[in-house]
Formats: structure tokens, C-alpha cells, sequence
């Protein structure tokens, strides 16, 4: 059964050979740069080490085009203050310890959102791959691994165009402009995907949200289902109407509050299921049933104490989950710097015993 | 009173600045508006975040509608008259650039009555010893977004201990990975789980 089988099957329910092989959400750069001093081969990928079955995405450019002007507008020792491509103005540490501290968006006013908006343009033709053609889509229906098509942002990308205080202010202030912002969202990505769905039977397709933290949802069910409902639903009924059955929406946190809302809207797949946030995926299993697939719940902090840590975290889940299907393993995040190499090696060696026991 | 406090409970932001002259006009002392009717209004807005009616937008707005009313209030109120219960100097620990918690517990101890130290963020050790000598908070806060640089905490609380301070404040700790467990392994006095119970936490403390 090669990798695309086994996805689809796995998603299914229809009894593939084994669980997908996969670490989905991926690895902090600074944790490879210290497995290459604790064994992992100097300039190796994690992904030709480990093996992990492979998957693709359709690379389309959701950003603004033209992109803005990046650049370095003050630095030192310790940070750097830039613009980045997609108008956000960052602080960085050079440490490279922490994601950026978000300055100045580009988002301030309503008409600042009127001349930004012309940047996204679905139908420009630099949004698909240079070799987009029969070729390309000939090789994305016959390769022998899942490939996905990415949807965008709904929340997580108005909330970069303002930032997440403005955003949440503005669901009161100025819901049109809010309104707005996601109708354009949901608009914008059926016209984008529209020659690539139309042409390629896609195995997934992925949301970005990341609208939770550890004491639930940004936002509350009712501004979900006011503003974002009707657009997740445009979005993926136009995308099931293409042929996609699995939709997942990747968002860190504890989205309990609104995964009934996400189910409602047509999505069927949730990850990474942050277990420090109170995500379990035994217990979103047996509350949602089958119609609910999942990826990860595996606690990256098990990982950082130790093999008994570990053993208990999978223990705990996997012989149900991999028993059950419609279930990908993975650490509940980006592998971070403090999980040793020796430890990520043990957790795989647990992970591929219980992958075939489905 | 009540029509400020509601104003705050229901993140009327249009409503708020009329009702805080309405009392202005009607020579209610601007702190009694402050303590009485805004105050009042926060702590009703974290009962309801504690009971999930309200979320972290909610929370961000009743902090906005808040800073509204204080537009019209401010200009009234005399020096001294906001009685401050207790200081808390807070900021990110070094390595870590996240301020959208800090910041909401920032503006929850401002409603409560603290006076605040705000440190901003990647808050070296030092800098947290060197506050602790010269602000003489009642608590210190941290915070911290990732597993990878919550260990400065750690650092911070020996900083402390060296420098024999470390007596001198409560502190309290928060953030995405962080536990009571956590909390007590590294000798902090209390890990908060969200904003409002760490406001809570710090009003129980100077009560």
C-alpha cells in the first residue's frame, strides 16, 4: 500500500496497512540544529532519517502580490526590526528563542484595508507554480503519496492584517470591516483554487487558524458562527463539491468551545490538539465520533522528560486511536529545542509499533 | 454609577464616554466613577471570562472600553485620588518577544487598583533583581510564551535568591506551558491560569 493509499484509507476508516508515518506540524529549526550535535547526521533532513512517509502540498501564493518591500529598518546586537513580505513590521531576537514581536501591521483603517486588497488578486497567474500545466497536474493525480491543496486563513489572516487586539476591538467597532475581510477571504480562495481543484483529485486540505490558547478560543462561538460560519461553509462545500474529502483546520490551543462550529462549517479534521491546553483525542473521539478525524495529542513536553514520560503519553492513547482510524500520530506541535534527539528517537520507536496495530 | 459599570459589562465603547460625563455633570467624584463604576464593571467582565461567556476578544474590548471612559474621567481626577492596592512589576523573560497575555493582565491590574511596573518584554534577570531593589513591588509577575524559554523564570527566582531579595516580593507566574507543578518546582508562590485569576491571585495577596 503505498503512502497516498494509506492516507486516504486512514481518513476513511476503510483498514489501511498501517497509520500514516508522519511528524505533521514539523520541527523547530533550533531542535535540528541541536540534533546534528546529538546524532542526527550532519545536513541530513529529519525526514530521510526518520523515513516518514511523504506528502505534499500544491505550493499557491496566498499573499499579497505585489509582496512589500522587505527591509531592515533598525538593528543591533540583539534584534533586528524589518518588514516582512507580507507588510508586517517585526522585532526578531537574533537568538532565534521566540517567534517575532509584531510592531505594525498593515491594517490600521478602512482604507488602508480598500488599497490593500488589491494585492490579492485570485486570478493573477503568479499565485500557481511556473510549471502549473498538464504535466504538473498529471503528476499530482498519479504520485504515490497524498497531495493537499492549502485554503488559507480566515481568522488567522485577518488577525495579520491588524493584529489580534484591533481584530477583536473591531468585531465591535467596526464588524463591516470584519465582515468584509472574511467574505473576501472565502471569495478570494474559491477563485484561487478553482483551476486547481477542478483539475487534480486532492487527498486534503488545510485551513490555518490558530485562533486558541490554553483557556479556549480568541473569539467566542457567537462571533465564530456571525462572521466565519457562512465563509467556512462557502469554502468547503465548494471544495467537497471538487471532489475533497478531508478538510482540517490546523489551530494550536483549546478549541473546544468552537469544534462543534468547525464540524458545522464542513471541516472534518482538527489538529494539532495541544495537550497543555487541555486537548485530548480520546475523549474528542468519543464525544464527535468518526465524523471527527484527528492529527497529534501527542504532549511535546512528555517528550522533553523522558522515556517513561513517553511511554505512558502514547500508552495512554494510541492503542485506541490506531484501532479506531481516521487518526494521524504526531507530537501536539512543532518538535521544540528542549526534546533531546535520543528521546524523539524512543518516542519514534513507540509510534511505529503502535502504527501497525490498526 | 451603574450606567458606567454596565457600559463596561456589555463593551458598550460608544456608550461609556456619555455615561462618565453624565456622572461627571451630575458631581460624582471622578475616582468614585473609576472604583465604582468601571472597576466594578471589569470584575463582573472576569467572572464572566471565568464562566466562558466572555473570551479573549471580550477581555481586549472591556480593556478598550475601559481606556475609553478614562478619556472623559482622567481630566477629573486629582493626584492621590486613585488609591493604588499594592504594586506588581511585570514583563516577559528574556528570550521571549510575547506580549498579548502581559498585556491583558496589564490592563486587568490597572482596572483592579495596582500600580503597575510594566518591564515589556525578553526582560533579562537582572533587570527583574535591579526592579525588585529599587520599585519595591508587592508581586512580581513573568511570563512566558514557550517551553523553551519558561526556564528563565527559573533563572530569574535564583537572580533573586543571590541578590537577597527574593523575600521581599509574591511572585506569580504565567503563560502557554506553565503549572502549578512548574510553579512550585522553581519556587514562584503561584502559576496563574488565565488573566483574571492571576488579577485574583494578586488581590488575594494585598487584601
Amino acid at each position: 500500500m503505498n503512502a497516498r493509499e494509506r492516507f486516504r484509507r486512514t481518513m476513511q476508516y476503510e483498514n489501511p496497512d498501517r497509520l500514516p508515518f508522519y511528524q505533521f506540524i514539523g520541527f523547530w529549526p533550533e531542535t535540528i540544529n541541536r540534533w546534528y550535535s546529538e546524532g542526527l547526521p550532519l545536513g541530513m533532513s529529519v525526514q530521510d532519517y526518520f523515513g516518514f512517509d511523504k506528502r505534499e502540498m500544491i505550493p499557491l501564493d496566498y499573499g499579497p502580490i505585489p509582496q512589500f518591500v522587505p527591509k531592515t529598518l533598525d538593528e543591533d546586537e540583539r534584534y533586528r526590526v524589518e518588514v516582512r513580505t507580507d507588510g508586517i513590521t517585526v522585532k526578531v531576537l537574533k537568538t532565534n528563542t521566540s517567534m517575532p514581536g509584531f510592531i505594525e501591521f498593515p491594517v490600521k483603517t478602512r482604507s488602508d484595508w480598500e488599497k490593500l486588497r488589491k494585492r490579492y488578486d485570485p486570478g493573477d497567474p503568479r499565485r500557481y507554480p511556473k510549471t502549473w500545466g498538464d504535466e504538473l497536474i498529471d503528476y499530482y493525480n498519479t504520485v504515490d503519496h497524498p497531495v493537499g491543496i492549502h485554503l488559507g486563513s480566515c481568522f488567522g489572516w485577518a488577525r495579520f492584517l491588524m493584529s489580534l487586539e484591533k481584530l477583536a476591538i473591531s468585531f465591535y467597532r467596526e464588524p463591516d470591516l470584519v465582515h468584509e475581510i472574511m467574505d473576501f477571504w472565502a471569495d478570494f480562495t474559491v477563485q484561487l483554487i478553482k483551476p486547481a481543484v477542478e483539475a487534480v483529485k486532492f487527498d486534503f486540505a488545510t485551513i490555518w487558524e490558530d485562533m486558541a490558547y490554553k483557556n479556549g478560543p480568541h473569539i467566542s462561538p457567537r462571533q465564530f458562527r456571525e462572521f466565519m460560519l457562512p465563509n467556512y461553509k462557502k469554502v468547503t462545500e465548494y471544495a467537497k463539491s471538487n471532489g475533497i474529502d478531508i478538510i482540517m483546520v490546523d489551530t494550536d490551543g483549546n478549541h473546544e468551545a468552537l469544534t462543534p462550529l468547525f464540524l458545522e462549517g464542513g471541516v472534518n479534521c482538527l489538529y494539532p490538539l495541544e495537550v497543555r491546553a487541555g486537548m485530548n483525542a480520546v475523549s474528542i473521539r468519543k464525544k464527535y465520533g468518526r465524523e471527527l478525524r484527528l492529527v497529534g495529542n501527542i504532549d511535546k513536553t512528555a517528550l522533553v522528560s523522558g522515556k517513561e514520560a513517553i511511554k505512558r503519553e502514547i500508552d495512554s492513547k494510541l492503542p485506541f486511536l490506531a484501532r479506531d482510524q481516521g487518526y494521524i500520530p504526531s507530537v501536539d506541535h512543532c518538535v521544540p529545542a528542549d526534546v533531546p534527539f535520543e528521546h524523539f528517537r524512543y518516542y519514534l520507536s513507540l509510534i511505529k509499533q503502535c502504527i501497525t496495530q490498526v | 454609577m451603574g450606567k458606567i459599570r454596565d457600559a463596561i459589562v456589555n463593551l458598550d465603547i460608544d456608550g461609556v464616554q456619555n455615561a462618565c460625563k453624565e456622572a461627571i455633570e451630575a458631581d460624582i467624584p471622578a475616582y468614585k466613577a473609576v472604583t465604582d463604576g468601571m472597576a466594578k464593571g471589569m470584575v463582573i467582565v472576569g467572572e464572566k471570562y471565568e464562566n466562558n461567556e466572555y473570551f479573549l476578544a471580550e477581555l481586549i474590548m472591556a480593556g478598550e472600553t475601559m481606556k475609553e471612559g478614562m478619556i472623559v474621567l482622567e481630566p477629573h481626577l486629582k493626584s492621590g485620588d486613585l488609591k493604588k492596592i499594592g504594586k506588581v512589576a511585570i514583563g516577559t523573560v528574556r528570550g521571549d518577544l510575547h506580549d498579548i497575555g502581559k498585556n491583558v493582565v496589564v490592563t486587568l491590574l490597572g482596572a483592579a487598583g495596582f500600580d503597575i511596573v510594566d518591564l515589556g518584554v525578553d526582560v533579562p534577570s537582572e533587570k527583574f533583581v535591579q526592579t525588585v531593589k529599587e520599585d519595591n513591588p508587592d508581586i512580581l509577575g513573568m511570563s512566558a510564551l514557550l517551553t523553551t524559554t519558561m526556564i528563565e523564570m527559573e533563572s530569574v527566582i535564583k537572580a533573586l535568591k543571590e541578590a537577597g531579595v527574593r523575600d521581599k516580593v509574591k511572585i506569580i507566574i504565567g503563560g502557554a506551558p506553565i503549572t502549578q507543578e512548574y510553579a512550585d518546582r522553581i519556587g514562584a508562590d503561584a502559576a496563574a491560569r488565565d488573566a483574571v485569576q492571576g488579577v485574583n491571585i494578586c488581590k488575594s495577596w494585598v487584601a
